[in-house]
This record gives C-alpha cells, sequence and structure tokens, in this order.
C-alpha cells in the first residue's frame, strides 16, 4: 500500500487543486469583456483575474486571458511571504501602449522568469477595437527558453490582453497556427 | 531522485563521513582536491551539483573580455590558486559574491555595476577567496554538525533569502555556505582580504568606501531585510570601522585605484544592467545608487535618462515633472540613449503637449531608424 502513498501524493498536487475544464472548439466567451472562436479543444483553468488555456500542460504553453484589467490590478498574484505586494507592478489606466508591454515585461520578471525582452511593438486590430500587437522572449528560472507573442487593446480604461507563451522549442510553434486564429477571431462585448 | 532526497541522502554521506574526519583544518593547498572517503568531497559534490545547474540556469554571462578581467583580477590577488577558482559572472540585480569550497567563484552583474574601481572589486573577491582558502565552508559544517542537529546548516543553507525572484539563485550561493559563515570567518575574510588588496598594490580606503556606499543603499531602501548581501555579511556597522581602522594602520606607499580597466569590460552592459535594477522597483534604493554613480562621473546621459525612468515609473507627485527635466538634461548631454527622446514623447504626450510629443517621437525614429516599435510610434504621430 505505501508505495501507492507518493504517487497518490503527486496526482492530488497536479490534479486535486489545479481545476482545469475542457475548452470546447467553438466560441467562448471571456469574462463578458471579448469572445474568441476555439479551432480545438483546451483545457481551462481559472486563477484570480485570468483565464488560461492549455493543450498539453502551462509548463510547456499557455494562452492566458486578461478581460479588462482595471487600474490598480497586476497580471500575476503576489506571493505569500514575499514582496510581490511592494514590487509586482500594477496597471495604471492611462498607460500608453509602449508602457502596456514594459507592464508585461516587467511583471515577468518579477515573477521569476529571465531575460525577459519584448519586442516588435506595432498596431494591431483587437476585435474592432485599435489595438496593439507584440512579440516576447524569457527564460525560466532554470534557464528553459520560452518565446511569446500577445495582443491587447485598451477599452475604456481597461486592459484587455491575451499572451500565448510555449517553449522555444516545439510547444510555441506547435499552436502558433491555433493562436493565430484565436487572435483573428476576437469580437468585442 | 528529487533535490530534497538528493540533499537529505548527502548529508547522511556527510554525518557518516565527518565521523572520520576530526581535529585541526588546515588551509586548501594549490591545486588540492579531498580525498574522496571524507565530508569536504562530499560538499564538493553538493558543489559541483548546483554548478551545474548554474550553468544551465540561463543566467551565467558569456562575455570573455568580462570573464577574463575578473579572473585575471582573482589569478593577481591569488596567483598560487589561480588554476582552482572557476569565475561565474551571473546576471543578476543586488550586490552579491559568493564563493563555493568547490573554487566555484559566483560574482552578480549588479555588484559589478557597483564597484567604482578595480581596488573596491579587489577587496570583495579577497574576501571571498580567503572563505576558499581558509576552508571556512567545512570549518562551519563542523562546527554546526558537532554543535546542533547537522540538518540546520542545510536547511538553513537550502531556505534562500525569502521567497523573492532571486531565490534559485541565493540557494545556489548559499550552498556555498556563504549564508552560514560565522561573523569571525566574516571578520578573518575581511582582514586577509583586506592584506592581499594592499599588498597587490590597491588603494585600501576604497574597501570602506565601498562598505559605506551599500549602507547608504541599504538606508534608502523601502525593504532593507530582504538584502541578500547584508542577510549572508553581518556585522554592517563594526565592518565599516574596523576597515577604516585596517587603511590607517597601512604603509604610506602610493597605492592604485585602477577605475579604467573596470569601466573598459563593464561599461558595455551597464544599460542592461540599470534596467535589471530599476526592475525591482526599489526606488529609493536605486536613486542612491545612481546618485553615487553620477558623483563618479561616467556616463552621465545613460544616468539621467535612468533617472527619468525611474520617476515615470515610480509616479508619486512631481515625478512627471522630475522626469521631464531628467529626460532633458539627458539628452542635453549628448550621449543619451534614443530612447529618452521616445521616453520624453510619451510624457509630453500625457500632459496635451501634442507639439512637442511629436517633435520628441519625430527625433526618436531618426536617431534610431531601425527602431523595433517604428511601426508604433508611426501610429502615435498619425494619432497626435
Amino acid at each position: 500500500m505505501r508505495r501507492y502513498v507518493v504517487p497518490l501524493i503527486v496526482c492530488l498536487a497536479l490534479f486535486g487543486c489545479a481545476q482545469f475544464t475542457l475548452v470546447e472548439a467553438k466560441r467562448q466567451e471571456i469574462g463578458n469583456a471579448y469572445s474568441v472562436a476555439a479551432q480545438r479543444t483546451w483545457n481551462r483553468l481559472k486563477e484570480g483575474n485570468v483565464e488560461l488555456w492549455t493543450a498539453d500542460g502551462p509548463g510547456l504553453e499557455s494562452l492566458r486571458f486578461y478581460a479588462g484589467l482595471k487600474d490598480g490590478e497586476r497580471l500575476f498574484e503576489p506571493r505569500p511571504g514575499s514582496n510581490d505586494e511592494e514590487t509586482l507592478p500594477k496597471y495604471r489606466s492611462g498607460m500608453t501602449v509602449t508602457e502596456v508591454m514594459e507592464f508585461v515585461v516587467d511583471s515577468l520578471t518579477r515573477s521569476g522568469a529571465s531575460q525577459v525582452k519584448g519586442h516588435e511593438l506595432r498596431p494591431s486590430a483587437f476585435g474592432a477595437a485599435d489595438g496593439f500587437r507584440f512579440e516576447l522572449s524569457f527564460a525560466s528560472a532554470t534557464g528553459l527558453r520560452y518565446e511569446g507573442t500577445a495582443i491587447g487593446a485598451v477599452v475604456e480604461n481597461r486592459l484587455h490582453l491575451i499572451i500565448y507563451s510555449g517553449t522555444e522549442l516545439y510547444y510555441f510553434p506547435k499552436y502558433r497556427e491555433d493562436v493565430e486564429r484565436i487572435f483573428a477571431s476576437i469580437q468585442l462585448a | 531522485m528529487r533535490p530534497a532526497g538528493r540533499a537529505l541522502a548527502l548529508c547522511v554521506l556527510l554525518l557518516a563521513a565527518g565521523c572520520a574526519a576530526q581535529g585541526d583544518i588546515q588551509d586548501i593547498a594549490p591545486g588540492e582536491v579531498p580525498p574522496l572517503e571524507t565530508d569536504e568531497a562530499g560538499l564538493w559534490m553538493v558543489m559541483d551539483r548546483a554548478e551545474q545547474r548554474l550553468r544551465a540556469s540561463g543566467r551565467v554571462v558569456e562575455d570573455p573580455a568580462l570573464k577574463g578581467y575578473v579572473r585575471g583580477v582573482v589569478c593577481d590577488l591569488s596567483p598560487d590558486y589561480c588554476d582552482d577558482i572557476r569565475v561565474y559572472i551571473v546576471r543578476a540585480a543586488e550586490f552579491n559574491a559568493s564563493m563555493a569550497p568547490n573554487g566555484t567563484l559566483h560574482v552578480w552583474t549588479g555588484l559589478l555595476l557597483r564597484v567604482q574601481n578595480e581596488a573596491q572589486l579587489a577587496f570583495v573577491l579577497g574576501h571571498e577567496l580567503v572563505h576558499y582558502q581558509r576552508r571556512h565552508t567545512l570549518k562551519r559544517w563542523r562546527t554546526v554538525r558537532n554543535t546542533t542537529d547537522s540538518l540546520v546548516f542545510f536547511n538553513f543553507a537550502l531556505a534562500g533569502a525569502g521567497v523573492g525572484i532571486l531565490a534559485p539563485l541565493v540557494q545556489l550561493a548559499a550552498l556555498g555556505g556563504v549564508l552560514s559563515y560565522s561573523r569571525d570567518q566574516e571578520r578573518e575574510a575581511d582582514e586577509l582580504g583586506f592584506a592581499s588588496m594592499s599588498a597587490a598594490g590597491y588603494e585600501p580606503k576604497e574597501a570602506q568606501k565601498l562598505w559605506d556606499m551599500l549602507l547608504a543603499e541599504r538606508e534608502a531602501s523601502a525593504d532593507p531585510d530582504r538584502d541578500i548581501f547584508f542577510s549572508t555579511h553581518p556585522g554592517e556597522k563594526e565592518r565599516s570601522e574596523s576597515l577604516a581602522k585596517l587603511a590607517a594602520e597601512v604603509d604610506g606607499r602610493s597605492y592604485q585605484v585602477r577605475r579604467e580597466p573596470l569601466l573598459a569590460v563593464t561599461l558595455p552592459h551597464h544599460d542592461g544592467w540599470l534596467h535589471d535594477e530599476l526592475q525591482r522597483r526599489d526606488y529609493g534604493r536605486f536613486e542612491v545608487m545612481l546618485d553615487y554613480l553620477q558623483e563618479a562621473g561616467e556616463e552621465t546621459g545613460l544616468l539621467l535618462f535612468y533617472r527619468g525612468e525611474m520617476h515615470r515609473l515610480r509616479g508619486a507627485e512631481d515625478d512627471d515633472a522630475k522626469a521631464l527635466q531628467a529626460y532633458r538634461d539627458a539628452i542635453a548631454t549628448g550621449k543619451a540613449p534614443p530612447e529618452a527622446q521616445r521616453a520624453l514623447g510619451l510624457l509630453y504626450w500625457r500632459q496635451g503637449r501634442n507639439d512637442d510629443a511629436r517633435t520628441a517621437f519625430e527625433k526618436y525614429l531618426v536617431l534610431d531608424p531601425a527602431a523595433e516599435d517604428r511601426a508604433m510610434i508611426e501610429h502615435y504621430l498619425r494619432q497626435l
């Protein structure tokens, strides 16, 4: 019996707390702010103000959806016992798009990623809104390289943002086309 | 085996091996490697694994000129041990250096940004080399093992200083035993490091200057208790005084500080390292650091630009006006990065000064025609 204890604990740790639900291949509402059309199935996890979708696991690739981030809100939850409360960047209404990219880059850095770079900031439609796109590259604490791409828009002082990231080798390119179709399908509520 | 399991197994191994290894501990000899059956070999094994993790972490700066320079200072200070020390430049904001018993020397980029000359760097490196030569980690390990629950040593070493973003790096440094050096060992490292620095001809007064600068930064910090360097190097006031006393005792011959050789290899990195420091968002500390760097008199354009960035990000009362002034001053030096014009444009735009914003954005695109965000800036210009 004892030999099953450790695997059982691991299973509980992996699946017991994280409540993933199925995202069906159809149009999905994101926080009553906008919707996107999923062309394939994903696994959904809701954490605080972010809705996360992943196909193979969040450490390999993920889509993070933020719907209408308000003044003072963050991309990541402060970790207990850390100084995140003071140092994790907050969204400020009135930020320019250049500052929004900086906000994303600094948030990733403060959450533990290293060598975070945002680049190729450019205008892009976010559904019917005048939005922006930029690319990301960073490494995990253990040195694993990731790439990312983000799309967003500020609508009535609230930030809509979708960040797709995955390991540079294999997983980021694997779902890139699916993600581009999701970006192209955005409809504001 | 999982990391916790490995640490526990190694701890048991070290305990068992340690029973046969009591008595006085001599300084490590150049080229010496501990015999496999000893507790010291066990310590080295832990450090070797930590070194592998560091290499894979993506935080090692691979700049042959910079690494070669730091290694050169190490070898000048301690020629006999030159071949035993492996230098790693670690990309991490904050002032820190650590020495592992297997000869791994970590020098953080936050340290290389702050030291103002080779004499200051030599003091820190000399101090760290003493920990290696005097086998401080092994001594500490045996003392702890003999006096208390030996797991404390590893728990302490593995705990890191809080759970900040640098925790993995802090743990690597901590594995070197640095978190657990005693005050006596730190005092010895100061005294012998100081002696080796002045014997090599470096200005002894620079040691206290560096220490006082770090104290000033700490006092201005919003979160002084999370200071990695001070959490591993206790007795700050006492050390400043003892360094002043040591400097007063040296003979009157002429010493050198050697600023230019250091700047030749560090200046190309300052932009990125300043950005790393700013991302910590500890604005009080950042401002004191800028004051010291500016006082030293190099690259005022870049430093003024980062002063502007600090005010813009802090966003407190008057910060917009201060940021604007700093960007203007930076640009007036003729040596500000092109981003100073972009930052100026964004501030003007926010203030409704559209004509000034337009001029600044246009200058940015002239200064950096291949700017990655060119399409966005052109979009801003169409909106103005």
